[in-house]
């Protein structure tokens, strides 16, 4: 085995923890994986820095269930159990998951481990295309529905944008793969890990990704949707913000047009059977999300 | 393609139960999130902090608030310290507020959205204690507005039995009286036993159902504690003739409380560790409290005698495991002059070390005294990142320091900066007071010749080097030899501050910062004002002055309008040089210190006269030890490298020249923000009160 390792963690950022920045999230990964005993390879200089790089920025206040991060970690300084973790990670990742779940804020859920080749593109130049799953403020399941049909079949989206200091206009059409609407992606669970007060009557688990009502529908304030936008945006040449998107869809409506909730459900990639999510999660993983949670 | 479009369904989250006035405001405040800036100032979840708890029961529930915006209260120590000791307690429960910036303030208002926990997201008036910190008198107006905000009353009498108790506390409680018509009850000193006798306190009261008053009486029974209410205040020719208990049974003096044994409080044990950046965002030790090196303008050393040192292997411990859980890589030991700490350099050394695996850990002591330091610290300091490093001479000239009596020579100022330099450090800023008792105008250009000086010794290992000399004007604090001295007014320190302009143009990596004169000129009314100048800061609040130590906020006008409205004057109240026999507004509060002391230091500090560290020197009978029961704890019997006050050499008599013998050891500190030693705004937080110019 080679000292230097490369990890690729594929995470979750769900409930209030969405409110943080993309920044922040970063900064408690990194006291995370510190706390977890993840061996993370730091740089020389003045200033030494851990060896970590994150990957599309997550807009503050969006959730998402497929976010990823590289950390470059030598195995031979960590115990006996992280390191098999980590030579084991895309196997039996589970150790390092239930540790670094214990030392991440609630609601930064780590899916899935794997070791990648230190030679793989960083995950800033993979990833080609990003998928939402977005409640738009105000509009009901059918709402969803008649509006995924006027995007698909409206010949272009037009956006204001400010290039260079100057306004333009341009078309995003053709930067939407796709688009449709469909079920709420499903909630795992995001339980409270305070570390004190254990065994005081009257606890909730929560407040916890927006409390649903059920786990088939989202609910913001008096709205209820179980029917939401599914819709795929490129991120190349340059990514379509989310707010971007907004003002286009306002655009096409013809009224202010606001996320209500939004969450990022896959980041793609041209894999060896051609598109496919970075790290996709099988039966295994779907037990570690349950530990973890 | 991905097999599991969606993740597979777990279970469900617990909905959370919104019910009547206790339940939480989370929906209702996540509604205003998208809207306002940072709001992860408003969502909790930091590692560290208590779950979510809607029904309390029968708990005696305290809403610990911190009067400033979050990133600038969240760390603050002596609130975390209270959050887990009331914790741990069977029979009481603690949660935090911090002001809500004024956007989140717009949008609560807007929606009725009122003050709120970050834990349970329940209203303040859902508590049994409101309990303000009060580290800076420049945020009194944001305590009425969190009140406010509350839907609480914000005058003590106008409220009643069924709102909820408002306590303060916090360095600036020692001058209790401008607060004194908002809040009902004053800790005194230390809170790590005043939390819970007052949590059994209440809990008694609750239990045979006594009334407000009772209440407030039984509290003021308790030693350290302050029930404004039970004195009467009167007047004469304008001026303050007495504060008196007005019950049996309320003592005349409110004696501070002092732990005797900081190893018997090792807290905050699991400190929050915040989801946002935050100022002081490290692994933060507390390694000692108190100060007696005895600087003439210093509230917080003053204050908070005797020393008290915590065990080594205790701080080891606690620098151990909180990096473990936290994850945090660097660690700052905290005191009002760490330096002075007996086992500093082997603590430093074990801290380097400390991380979890091979992660290297960076060591800062963020209270400066560029003394007392060996080059063996400074080695050690050079840890895991080299930030900025702080100085704080205080003075220009050696003549103004024995003014003052912190003692640092320029050559220890100088030596640490070549130290400092020499081991890789670019930038360095050193912090003065204008304004001080006695000083010339060549006292103030010697902060720019200092300054000069200083970038002159770095260029001689880097081409680029920065010294940021930063000024504040100097606000005579309460329980300090200062407390009688005449404030400068506004003119003098603009004169002051436009002569170090002229003296500092044209240096090359100079770079001149100040403190609003104005600014200053409000904490001289909050500092030293009677229970009178409660009106001017609910004047003040009342026409809209909010963060008022935020430069966008501030502004004199409201300050000259309320003490205007209040019927006092600024220059009586501010610049007016006490006498001997004046009645102080706090009096009635001890910290400890004998007046008589304090008078005899004052007129010491007229002549130049210095006096010596009393940790190691005989006792000046200051009243500190023996009053209060409680003696230094200090485990090193002979005073650090560098002399007691760390210059070097013995004192010299007062028309001694400044000493030219060699420096002591090299004095570098890592140093971040200044928590400690004579405690300001730290000067990172962005918009804070100052102007500036390069040099
Ligand atoms: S300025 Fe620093 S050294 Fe001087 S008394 Fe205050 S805390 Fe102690």
């Amino acid at each position: 085995m080679p000292a230097e390792q490369r990890l690729r963690i594929r995470y979750a950022k769900l409930g209030r923890v969405r409110w943080i920045s993309h920044r922040d999230t970063a900064r408690a990964l990194e006291r995370g994986m510190r706390a977890a005993g993840v061996p993370m390879a730091v740089s020389g200089g003045y200033s030494p820095r851990a060896r970590i790089s994150f990957g599309l920025a997550l807009p503050t206040g969006a959730e998402s269930v497929a976010e990823y991060v590289d950390v470059l970690v030598h195995p031979d300084e960590a115990d006996g159990q992280m390191r098999d973790a980590i030579e084991g990670a895309g196997h039996a990742p589970g150790d390092l998951l239930d540790r670094l779940a214990g030392a991440l804020p609630e609601g930064i859920v780590p899916l899935h481990a794997e070791r990648c080749p230190r030679a793989a593109s960083s995950l800033q130049e993979a990833v080609q295309s990003c998928t939402w799953a977005l409640m738009i403020g105000n509009t009901t399941s059918s709402g969803h529905r008649e509006l995924a049909d006027r995007i698909a079949s409206s010949p272009a989206i037009m956006v204001n944008e400010q290039r260079h200091g100057k306004a333009s206009e341009e078309d995003v059409k053709s930067r939407i793969l796709y688009v449709d609407a469909g079920p709420v992606p499903l909630e795992p669970v995001v339980r409270w890990s305070g570390t004190r007060g254990e065994g005081i009557p009257g606890e909730v688990a929560g407040p916890a990704c927006g409390a649903s009502p059920s786990p088939a529908a989202w609910q913001v304030g008096e709205q209820v949707a179980d029917t939401v936008l599914v819709i795929e945006v490129s991120v190349r040449p340059r990514g379509l913000r989310l707010d971007e998107l907004a003002a286009g869809l306002g655009r096409l409506c013809g009224s202010e047009v606001t996320l209500a909730r939004a969450r990022r459900i896959h980041q793609w990639i041209d894999g060896a059977q051609g598109k496919q999510e970075l790290l996709p999660l099988g039966e295994s993983q779907g037990r570690a999300l349950e530990r973890a949670s | 393609m991905d097999s599991t479009r969606y993740l597979p369904e777990t279970s469900r989250a617990v909905p959370i139960r919104v019910s009547g006035a206790g339940g939480s405001l989370w929906p209702s405040v996540e509604q205003m999130l998208s809207r306002v800036t940072k709001p992860a100032r408003y969502i909790g979840g930091e590692s560290g902090a208590v779950k979510p708890l809607l029904d309390p029961g029968e708990l005696i529930c305290w809403l610990l608030v911190y009067p400033d915006v979050y990133e600038i209260g969240l760390p603050n120590q002596g609130l975390q310290i209270l959050y887990e000791i009331l914790n741990e307690r069977p029979d009481a429960r603690a949660e935090r507020a911090y002001a809500p910036w004024v956007d989140m303030e717009a949008a609560m208002r807007a929606a009725g959205v009122p003050l709120f926990s970050l834990e349970s997201h329940r209203p303040a008036a859902a508590f049994d204690v409101i309990a303000f910190n009060l580290s800076a008198e420049l945020t009194y107006t944001n305590v009425l507005n969190c009140l406010d905000l509350a839907g609480l009353r914000v005058r003590s009498e106008e409220r009643s039995a069924s709102d909820p108790l408002v306590i303060a506390g916090g360095h600036a409680a020692l001058n209790p009286e401008p607060l004194a018509p908002f809040i009902d009850a004053f800790a005194i000193g230390d809170g790590e036993e005043l939390a819970g006798e007052c949590t059994d306190v209440l809990s008694s009261a609750r239990a045979g159902g006594a009334s407000r008053e009772e209440l407030l009486k039984e509290l003021a029974r308790v030693p350290g504690m302050y029930v404004p209410w039970c004195y009467k205040v009167s007047y004469s020719n304008g001026r303050l003739a007495a504060v008196e208990p007005r019950f049996d049974g309320v003592p005349e003096r409110v004696e501070k409380r002092a732990v005797a044994d900081l190893a018997a409080w090792p807290y905050p044990k699991t400190q929050l560790v915040p989801l946002m950046e935050v100022v002081h965002d490290r692994l933060n030790v507390e390694v000692f409290r108190g100060c007696t090196r005895g600087c003439r303008f210093c509230q917080a050393g003053m204050i908070t005698r005797p020393v008290r040192e915590r065990p080594e292997d205790q701080v080891l411990a606690m620098v151990r495991s909180g990096l473990a859980r936290t994850g945090y890589d660097e660690v700052a030991l905290t005191s009002l002059s760490s330096a002075d700490y007996s086992f500093i350099e082997p603590v430093v050394d074990a801290c380097r070390t400390a991380g979890a695996g091979a992660q290297p850990v960076s060591v800062s002591l963020p209270s400066l005294r560029v003394d007392a330091f060996t080059v063996g610290l400074a080695g050690a300091l050079q840890g895991a990142r080299r930030t900025g490093l702080t100085f704080a001479p205080e003075a220009g000239t050696w003549r103004l320091r024995r003014v003052i009596n912190k003692l640092i020579s320029d050559e220890d100022l100088y030596g640490a900066l070549e130290s400092a330099f020499s081991g890789g450090w670019r930038r360095a800023k050193c912090y003065f007071l204008i304004g001080l008792p006695t000083e010339t105008d060549e006292d103030v250009e010697s902060i720019a010749a200092l300054a000069r000086r200083c970038v002159e010794l770095g260029r001689e290992h880097a081409r680029s080097v920065t010294v940021t000399v930063s000024v504040g004007g100097f606000v005579p604090k309460p329980h300090t030899p200062f407390q009688w001295a005449a404030q400068a007014g506004l003119p003098e320190l603009h004169q002051k501050i436009a002569l170090l302009r002229d003296s500092t143009r044209g240096a090359r990596g100079v770079n001149l910062r100040w403190h609003d004169p104005e600014a200053t000129l409000a904490e001289g009314i909050a500092s030293r004002g009677d229970r009178r100048a409660g009106d001017a800061i609910e004047a003040v609040w009342r026409a809209g002055g909010v963060f008022q130590e935020w430069s966008e906020h501030f502004r004199l006008e409201r300050w000259a309008k309320g003490m205007a409205a209040a019927g006092l004057d600024m220059g009586e109240v501010v610049n007016r040089e006490r006498d001997r026999d004046d009645v102080l507004p706090w009096d009635h509060i001890s910290a400890g210190l004998h007046k008589d002391f304090l008078w005899e230091d004052w007129q010491d500090s007229l002549s130049a006269g210095a006096v010596e560290d009393c940790r190691w020197t005989p006792c000046y009978d200051c009243g500190a030890c023996t009053g209060l029961g409680v003696e230094h704890v200090v485990a090193s019997s002979s005073p650090p490298a560098g002399g007691s006050q760390g210059t070097g050499q013995a004192l010299l008599p007062p028309d001694a020249a400044p000493p030219d013998v060699a420096p002591p050891e090299a004095a570098v500190i890592a140093g971040s923000g200044p928590v400690g030693c004579s405690p300001r705004v730290d000067p990172g937080v962005p918009v804070m009160l100052r102007g500036s110019s390069a040099g």
